[in-house]
């Protein structure tokens, strides 16, 4: 080869080299770019719906739903699974979510799981808050009282505060809680002449009862529950607890209500009195569905009280196991009164669950700072940039599922089509030139027009990173072989270059055309996704057809070479197809010959 | 003109189109860059903000983190870009209600 020949062929080699080097570039970039925008997608619809869990712990699944999906819809995704984890409470949300528009490289799907936890911490200034659910009357006035079971007796208490609350105070507030609050603050013997004088036998819950009546001013009172059984807080350094109605010395019997008979205690206010617990946080576990048998769930709250006796929440805490559980119970049980804590933190998906994919565990705590961002501009922080997008690619295609892949096979794709031109181009013999770019063409057109049959009945083919490169780099190459085809038409001597290298020109045309449907995103350099509509991949696919016609046109030898090829082709088939037939036949013959020759052989007697 | 000088030619002229080419490349290796630190960057800050938690300043030594309502836009400059070329690369992140 001459040096001038050497010369270009290290130049043009050069060019190809850096060129592929720029694709590799939009290769890494692109992958990075359309699976973080899906994955963002998801991360947000995830925290979104756990938001709303851990605002409403009883929030419908159809409100959290609703919350992921329009959050996954506001960043460019839509949802397509949406699954409480965690039974019976949830106590997180996954989702899964999918690129708006079909990409280039199929459906791009990420995956995302919050988790939800709370805390709660009962107040220490005020008495234990009971949520009533809707119980009235009696059952109230009991419910609020049995609440307090477990709190330190202190004379003249009427609040943690104060160190616990006495007698009359826990009258006080029982009534208080149910809706019928007393005059002032009342002292057994205040509640003595409050009350209405019965005898034993009348006594019904939520009626009081009174040592020291028989002497007109009662120094102590309790509320019967029923069953023989007194509620009350009893004295200094016992607790507020049941006893039995007999044992108690009471001599005063009161009512501060209107009768209402047949009135008696649930199974889980029986379960608990006999355990000595708070039958409202029993009450809360069964709701909940963190226990299914009262009696032993009392049990087990008694045990963890006398371990945790100053506080109720570590007490059911240590009875659950779980703190984030503990504090569901304490909110069923105390209402919207106690003030409950939460955190919502992104987790990573279920290894074994069947989601699409998983979430990349791209954040890292605070404290140790965001994965490195390459910084500077000189060739080491260039260096660094793209070990970083390669780490990263490696990241998401051993953690994203089949999402990443994909969009590799994508890339990929267009990564092969520019190397098939740029091959074309290096190629000395002008004939085989032809052939490469005929094959390009041929390419384009099925490509196109796959593309058209899969989102014919969307908005269009969505164009992202290297996709959306490849289109503009598509694009420009079409207008220039346009106009070069066109001077090539107008030289052409021979008739046949003539229409062939006029179809090429017309087919680059049409082509740029259907690109430029797409809009002026194909064109700013800011924009990150492109939409090319139906209409312009039909185009595109008449133009890639024209680009093919074109060159057999010019070409007619290759198309007597495909008949001829064709026809040996269809030859060789009837060969190999009727092979056994003919194989068969030509056995028969034989033998048949051969018994011919075994009969003539056989000597006759006349 | 000889082949040899001919030749001479054009390696001068193989040479400054190699450099043009060779100067793209880095700059499109810089948007890029930029462009993969932004989403990155913007992953991360979203993910934390919807968490309550405060994005460290870690995350913002190398890009501008506004938040304005529910948006979230992360700005990374585009190291050396040339004229007529984008100056920086953004991301955007709606966060939750």
């Amino acid at each position: 080869m001459s040096e001038r020949g050497q010369i270009s062929v290290a130049a043009c080699g050069l060019i190809v080299l850096l060129v592929l080097a720029g694709v590799l570039i939009g290769f890494l970039g692109g992958i990075d770019q359309s699976g973080a925008g899906v994955q963002r997608a998801a991360d947000m619809a995830a925290l979104a719906a756990g938001r709303a869990l851990a605002e409403d712990p009883s929030a419908s699944a159809a409100d959290l739903r609703r919350a992921a999906a329009d959050t996954a819809s506001e960043n460019g995704a839509r949802l397509v699974a949406f699954s409480e984890v965690g039974s019976p409470a949830p106590e997180a949300v996954e989702v899964r979510v999918a690129s708006a528009v079909a990409g280039q490289a199929g459906d791009v799907r990420a995956g995302a799981r919050a988790a939800v936890s709370y805390s709660a911490t009962l107040p220490t200034a005020t008495f234990r808050p009971v949520d009533l659910h809707g119980l009235g009357g009696r059952a109230a006035v009991v419910a609020a009282a049995a609440a307090q079971v477990g709190w330190p007796y202190v004379w003249g208490g009427e609040s943690r505060a104060e160190g616990g609350f006495d007698c009359s105070g826990l009258v006080d507030y029982a009534f208080d809680a149910a809706g019928m609050p007393l005059p002032g603050r009342p002292t057994a013997a205040t509640l003595w002449s409050l009350a209405q004088a019965i005898s034993p036998v009348e006594l019904e819950r939520g009626d009081l009862v009174f040592l020291g009546a028989s002497s007109g001013a009662p120094y102590h009172v309790g509320i019967y529950v029923g069953e023989g059984t007194v509620l009350s807080a009893p004295h200094t350094g016992a607790q507020v607890g049941y006893s039995p109605l007999a044992s108690g010395g009471w001599d005063g019997f009161g009512r501060l209500m209107p009768p209402e008979p047949g009135l008696r205690s649930d199974p889980v206010e029986q379960a608990t009195r006999a355990a000595g617990v708070p039958p409202h946080i029993i009450a809360a576990e069964l709701a909940l569905g963190l226990t299914h048998e009262a009696r032993s769930a009392a049990q087990s709250l008694a045990s963890a009280m006398a371990s945790h006796p100053e506080s109720l929440a570590d007490a059911v805490t240590a009875q659950i196991g779980d703190r984030s559980r503990a504090a569901l119970v304490l909110r069923w049980a105390s209402g919207p009164a106690l003030a409950m804590d939460s955190a919502v933190r992104l987790v990573p998906t279920d290894p074994d669950s069947s989601a699409v994919g998983t979430r990349v565990p791209s954040v890292p705590p605070p404290s140790a700072g965001g994965r490195r961002a390459a910084s500077g501009s000189s060739l080491l922080g260039h260096l660094g940039t793209a070990l970083d997008a390669g780490e990263r690619v490696a990241e998401q295609l051993g953690e994203r599922g089949r999402a990443v892949p994909l969009q590799a096979v994508g890339a990929i794709e267009h990564l092969s089509r520019f190397g098939l031109t740029g091959f074309g181009a290096v190629l000395p013999d002008p004939d085989w030139r032809d052939a490469a770019n005929l094959t390009g063409s041929v390419w384009d057109a099925t490509t196109a027009s796959a593309d058209l049959a899969r989102t014919a009945s969307t908005a269009g083919l969505e164009l992202a990173g290297i996709g959306l490169w490849a289109a503009r780099f598509s694009a420009l190459g079409g207008a220039l072989s346009a106009g070069l085809f066109g001077v090539q038409a107008y030289r052409a001597r021979r008739t046949r270059d003539r229409i062939g290298y006029g179809m090429m020109a017309a087919g680059s045309l049409v082509t740029t055309a259907g690109l430029a449907t797409a809009g002026g995103s194909l064109i700013a350099l800011g924009a990150t996704t492109s939409v090319v509509p139906p209409v312009g991949l039909g185009l595109m696919a008449v133009g890639a057809g024209l680009c093919a016609g074109g060159y057999l046109v010019r070409h007619p030898e290759w198309c007597r070479r495909a008949v001829d090829a064709g026809g040996a082709a269809l030859d060789l088939a009837w060969r190999a197809e009727t092979a056994p037939v003919r194989a068969a036949t030509s056995a028969g013959g034989a033998v048949a010959d051969r018994v011919r020759s075994l009969a003539s052989s056989i000597p006759t007697p006349w | 003109m000889s082949e040899r000088g001919q030749a001479s030619v054009e390696l001068v002229a193989c040479a400054a189109l190699l450099a043009l080419v060779a100067v793209a490349a880095l700059q499109w290796l810089a948007v890029v860059r930029a462009h993969i630190a932004a989403e990155r960057l913007a992953d991360q800050a979203a993910v934390l903000t919807a968490e309550g938690r405060t994005v460290p300043a870690s995350l913002r030594a190398d890009a501008t983190i506004v938040r304005d309502g529910r948006r979230l836009t992360v700005r990374v400059p585009v190291a050396a870009a040339l004229p007529g070329m984008p100056r920086e690369q953004t991301a955007t992140a709606l966060l939750p209600r």
